[in-house]
């Protein structure tokens, strides 16, 4: 057998790992950038001055604050290494194109990683399965503070687009008076028009004098504040909430809360999880809502929220929260006049 | 990289894996004849056919490799145990 023999020196590992330094060229993961993206990403909107591409720079960031906080919300705080969880890339509303790019810069940000396979097997099964959303995350503490910088620069921006893009408002009294010019106007001249409309009033007039019989049915309940259009539900309709579109149906009507609305949402789930007319308290829902223990008045502020779209859409405030017990429910009373 | 670098690193990886297993002042019993010093120095004997199958380079390519090694340092001296190479 042909042998040989080598002299080494005695550093000769270390004289070996910078050779092969010179010669391999480094083929780590990428350096975190994804926050300093976001604080460069600031200036470049202070720069913005078009509405619509201000809007359209938004929307690019939409994908990373969703993604950061769907995994966000699977996590458990009590684990602070290696949390492994499954994502619905289909339900977060993002093409999976992008849920991959934001995975990856995840990966890059040192905050997800995929499960490690057989060491001596290299597949790219782990990386496929990481990419469709079975992650794992190796500290709690680091993704929360991150999670936290995405969230202070969405609301950066919101603020901001605020600032620069107010929506024109006309207050009340300025509609008021402008009414009443147009009114003034109206009168002074004697057009056909104005006949018509004299003409249009003694009608209607007419029309009230007449008792009109309304099936109860139909009748708008006492317990709601609004004046809107007559109901199309039944006394003995009840209301349902479909968690995955996010809409509450009452008969035939449907008023649907934003998925992007986490509060209204876990409140919804909660207070439908239970029978009409019992209470959810607000240290049931307080840990799914979106900053957690710390939110202050969520409850609160989603119980106000939901009960504006149901005014509007349903004709009754459904939902009855209680300061002083921080608690809400479904206004039972609403359905149990409907039900004698 | 060039397609002569790669396999210069795949002489070193495959050396520095037989190199390993010399224990630290003691004459290696498991994988054949060699010494290494107190201080990790010494040498040691290599089978030039497994050399070649572990550096997956070719026969006639390793002498060149090795001396290029020595040139850069890394090899104090090269000795052929028989003719041949």
């Amino acid at each position: 057998m042909a042998l040989i023999r080598l002299t080494l020196p005695e550093d000769f590992d270390e004289r070996c790992k910078k050779y092969r330094e010179k010669l391999v060229p480094k083929e780590g993961m990428p350096e975190p950038y994804l926050v300093d993206s976001l604080e460069n990403e600031k200036k470049n909107l202070l720069l913005i001055k078009d509405e619509v591409n201000y809007r359209h720079e938004m929307d690019k960031w939409l994908p990373l604050k969703t993604v950061v906080d769907a995994i966000y919300k699977d996590l458990i705080p009590f684990t602070e290494k290696n949390q492994s969880i499954q994502l619905d890339i289909s339900k977060l509303g993002i093409p999976e194109k992008i849920a991959s790019s934001v995975f990856m810069s995840l990966v890059y940000e040192r905050l997800c990683r995929w499960h490690l396979g057989s060491p001596v097997v290299i597949s790219t099964a782990p990386i496929a399965e990481y990419l469709k959303g079975k992650i794992v995350v190796p500290s709690y503490t680091k993704f929360k503070e991150f999670r936290q910088k995405v969230h202070d620069f969405y609301e950066f921006m919101e603020s901001n687009k605020a600032q620069k893009f107010p929506k024109p408002e006309r207050p009340a009294l300025q509609l008021t008076s402008e009414l009443h010019e147009e009114a003034k106007e109206m009168l002074q001249r004697n057009i056909p028009e104005i006949i018509k409309a004299k003409e249009s009033f003694a009608t209607t007039l007419e029309s009230l004098k007449t008792p009109q019989v309304i099936p109860p049915q139909i009748l708008q309940p006492d317990h709601g504040k609004s004046t809107s259009a007559l109901k199309r539900w039944s006394d003995t309709d009840t209301p349902t909430f479909d968690e995955k579109s996010g809409g509450i149906t009452l008969g035939e009507i449907k008023c649907m809360i934003p998925l992007s609305a986490v509060n209204q949402i876990v409140t919804c789930k909660a207070v439908f999880s239970k029978p009409i007319g019992e209470w959810t308290q607000e240290i049931d829902v307080i840990h799914d809502f979106y900053h957690g223990e710390n939110s202050d008045r969520a409850l609160k502020d989603a119980t106000r929220a939901i009960n504006q779209k149901t005014r509007e859409i349903l004709g009754v405030d459904l939902f009855q929260y209680e300061g002083r017990s921080r608690r809400v429910r479904i206004k039972g009373e609403l359905f149990k006049t409907l039900n004698v | 990289m060039t397609n002569a670098e790669r396999k210069i690193v795949s002489v070193l990886d495959a050396i520095k894996a037989h190199w390993d297993l010399h224990p630290k002042n003691g004459f290696s019993k498991n994988v054949g004849l060699g010494y290494r010093n107190l201080h990790g120095a010494g040498e040691a004997t290599f089978s030039i056919q497994k050399l070649v199958h572990d550096s997956k380079v070719g026969f006639e390519e390793l002498t060149p490799i090795l001396y290029k090694l020595k040139e850069e340092g890394l090899i104090e001296k090269v000795e052929m145990l028989n003719e041949a190479m």
